[in-house]
């Protein structure tokens, strides 16, 4: 069948989903991005990927506006002025969202909802105030409709936090993805009890290492970064134009031994990702009148020095284990240290190239640890020990925080806990607080009797697979790659950490 | 001290089960307790270290090894800053002074942690100054009130328990008590009441007092058929612990 007819006839897709397929489709018909020959064929090899961001770039993937000016300025385009009160608050966010592009159509940033929301909270308006976030959790969950879409709250204790992670607890959904800035001096303990105990019962706040984060953005000449996506780092009022990944897995299938990947594949297939990427950029910012069009740009809630691009890597691990010859990536230190080694290659290369339009830093891409796409077979996502090799979780956390600093657009991982967790969240603060001092940058923790389930950034709710499952569509478009990473990645399947 | 030896059934790295906060958890192995319900009974056999190696071929189940304290410390070391403390279990801890006082001491110095016992209370603590002036707190179990059923449950009396409750409580020591709920094999009502009451004379009415639901999970064949509490049977404990003015009363 023509591709465009089966997106317009197909039983488990809603108009939302059908307009977006259309819209890719018409962007695959045509070709502006000069292509060499040796890049589409690692792109038709799997090598490299722009992760479905098409054939011509015409908005940022990731955009983090400034909201705070929003409700304390308004918008000309929008025809805003200043909020006034809650209602008021939520209302031009909501109106807002509608109008900040990105990959998935939905806007992946949705602000730092408790400092956005705290000033409209008074002595009397509490239970007003615990009503309208409640509501626009809510709204936020049935119209936005993709759980890349993330709100950040932290690291200081907030009425208006504790409001959103009471809604959270209770509404159990898959939108929005929330994480939590933690910082245990900057962070009330009884608000980091409220998050963890929150994350035990339905996937979510996970946990941004706010120290380490606000270090790197600071050193990069960003005022304040905020998390977006599945576990994005990007500073406030930019974004990235755009996230290619290298997949080292299909990298090794394509190489002979460890020391062609390191003196010539690897480096090669750097620079022609890199090459990709500047003339993704270049588009973007030169031909596609995004930033001269949008209003984002011209009202000031982002800022093109602000934007920086995302170099992504996928499947370290099994890139290790097939070349390296020194035992299992997690396992074996010598395996573990020839992975810190190919990343620190990987990182010194990219930071030695000088990319077009990116002003932030020293004017370099920077590094991601990308989580995999729901097709991906067999390639463990960023720097992650592969599903059913885990070793017990001190281990595992102590493997992986040294790969964290190289990735300061983001790099995590996720944890299933027994839900006698739930019994002591204390417990877990403590493993997160460990982890956070052993240099890592991202904690997702979830209870596996959880409906929400974290699938590699995103969330999913199982009753939403299962209504797939059976046929019928659903709300969220982020349902059949969850469906897909479960039977693909085997996410359901991650090692349970319990108390024995 | 570091080389001081002891016979440690089990250790649990991160341990959210035996403690505030996330705990490195050492159970050593012995108990001269003979508790009905007991949930763990291979820890109870007291091993000689000489003698262990006859005793781990005879039994598979028994994983029980001879540690130092220094061995112990060297585990915990990396995981330090995912650890709230150290808890000391068993089989029953305070079999093995020595070992245990080597423990806390070092944990203290070496890596900075304060430790935990989780002990049935049997030998005065009054009697072991050299462990409990260095410990932050007790997990003790009360469990029965009345000495004579005390006798028949666990095959001793209660009184070194009960005074250790007060001493424990006077100092402020008492970090969590627990009673092991079996309806029929001893008076629960009266046993929760007197524990709370005596909680309380003793000042200690802000620790947590939790109510254990016995499960039969891993215990003996004889007594695995005793019948597990009610949820209306252990909201009603609750309920009395409370009227006797304890503040945290726990059901687990």
């Amino acid at each position: 069948m023509n591709p465009v007819q089966s997106v317009i006839t197909d039983p488990q897709l809603t108009y939302q989903q059908k307009v977006a397929g259309l819209a890719r489709l018409a962007e695959e018909t045509i070709t502006v991005l000069p292509m060499p020959t040796r890049t589409t064929e690692l792109i038709d090899q799997g090598v490299i990927c722009d992760l479905f961001e098409g054939h011509a770039p015409y908005r940022p993937r990731y955009i983090a506006p400034d909201y705070s000016q929003l409700l304390e300025k308004g918008s000309v385009f929008l025809g805003l002025k200043p909020a006034k009160d809650i209602w008021q608050a939520i209302t031009h966010l909501n109106i807002m969202y509608r109008h900040v592009p990105s990959i998935t159509t939905f806007p992946v940033y949705l602000g730092d909802l408790d400092t956005l929301l705290e000033p409209f909270i008074n002595d009397d308006n509490q239970e007003e105030a615990r009503k309208a976030i409640d509501l626009f959790l809510l709204q936020i969950d049935r119209t936005l409709n993709d759980s890349f879409c993330h709100a950040n709250i932290g690291p200081q204790k907030t009425r208006a936090g504790q409001f959103i992670l009471e809604s959270t607890r209770a509404q159990q959904t898959a939108v929005p993805n929330l994480s939590i800035r933690y910082d245990q001096e900057l962070t009330d303990p009884e608000f980091a009890l409220q998050a963890v105990a929150c994350a035990l019962e339905t996937a979510k706040p996970s946990f941004a290492n706010d120290r380490l984060f606000s270090q790197d953005f600071r050193s990069l000449g960003a005022e304040n970064y905020v998390i977006a996506s599945c576990y994005n780092g990007l500073p406030l009022g930019g974004g990235s134009y755009t996230l290619v990944r290298l997949n080292l897995k299909k990298l090794a299938d394509q190489t002979a031994s460890l020391s062609d990947l390191r003196a010539k594949s690897l480096p090669e297939a750097v620079a022609l990702q890199l090459a990709y990427m500047d003339e993704r950029v270049r588009f973007l910012v030169e031909k596609s009148n995004f930033f001269e069009n949008s209003f984002l740009n011209k009202e000031g809630f982002i800022h093109p020095e602000l934007f920086t691009a995302m170099f992504g890597i996928v499947g370290l691990a099994e890139a290790v284990n097939q070349l390296g010859g020194v035992g299992s990536f997690g396992r074996d230190k010598a395996a573990n240290d020839l992975g810190l080694d190919l990343i620190r290659q990987i990182h010194d290369l990219v930071m030695a190239h000088k990319a077009p339009h990116v002003g932030l830093g020293k004017g370099t891409y920077l590094l991601h640890a990308q989580v995999g796409i729901d097709v991906d077979k067999g390639v463990s996502p960023g720097c992650r020990i592969p599903i059913g090799n885990e070793p017990d979780l001190a281990t595992h956390i102590l493997q992986s925080a040294p790969f964290h600093q190289y990735f300061p657009t983001g790099i995590g991982d996720v944890f299933a806990f027994d839900p006698t967790m739930k019994a002591n969240p204390g417990a877990l603060l403590d493993i997160i607080k460990g982890a956070f001092a052993s240099g890592m940058r991202y904690f997702s923790p979830y209870g596996t009797d959880c409906d929400v389930v974290r699938i590699t950034g995103y969330l999913v709710k199982r009753s939403e697979i299962e209504k797939y499952n059976d046929g019928k569509p659903s709300l969220q478009d982020t349902t059949v790659l969850g469906l897909n990473a479960v039977n693909n990645l085997r996410v359901l399947d991650r090692k349970v950490r319990a108390a024995e | 001290m570091l080389d001081t030896r002891g016979v440690v059934s089990r250790i649990i790295p991160f341990s959210s089960v035996d403690g505030p906060g996330n705990r490195f958890a050492v159970f050593l192995q012995g108990c001269a307790l003979n508790c009905h319900y007991c949930h763990n009974p291979e820890t109870r056999p007291i091993i000689l270290p000489e003698a262990l190696g006859t005793q781990q071929q005879g039994n598979p189940r028994i994983r029980t090894r001879v540690l130092t304290a220094g061995e112990i410390i060297d585990q915990m070391k990396p995981l330090t800053p995912f650890l709230r403390g150290l808890t000391i279990s068993g089989g029953e801890c305070l079999l093995q002074p020595d070992f245990v006082t080597a423990l806390v001491r070092k944990t203290r110095d070496i890596v900075n942690l304060g430790t935990l016992l989780d002990t049935c209370g049997h030998r005065p603590f009054a009697d072991l100054p050299e462990i409990f002036d260095h410990i932050e707190g007790v997990m003790l179990d009360v469990k029965a009130w009345d000495t004579q059923e005390h006798q028949r449950l666990t095959g001793f009396s209660n009184s070194p328990v009960l005074e250790n409750l007060r001493w424990a409580g006077e100092r402020g020591l008492l970090t969590e008590v627990r009673t092991v709920i079996v309806p029929d094999e001893f008076n629960s009502h009266e046993t929760v009441k007197a524990t709370a009451r005596s909680m309380v004379e003793v000042g200690a009415q802000a620790a947590p007092y939790v109510l254990i639901r016995f499960r039969p999970q891993g215990v003996r064949r004889a007594w695995r058929d005793l019948r597990p509490p009610t949820d209306g049977e252990l909201n009603r404990l609750v309920e009395i612990a409370h009227n006797e003015g304890l503040e945290k009363v726990l059901i687990r």
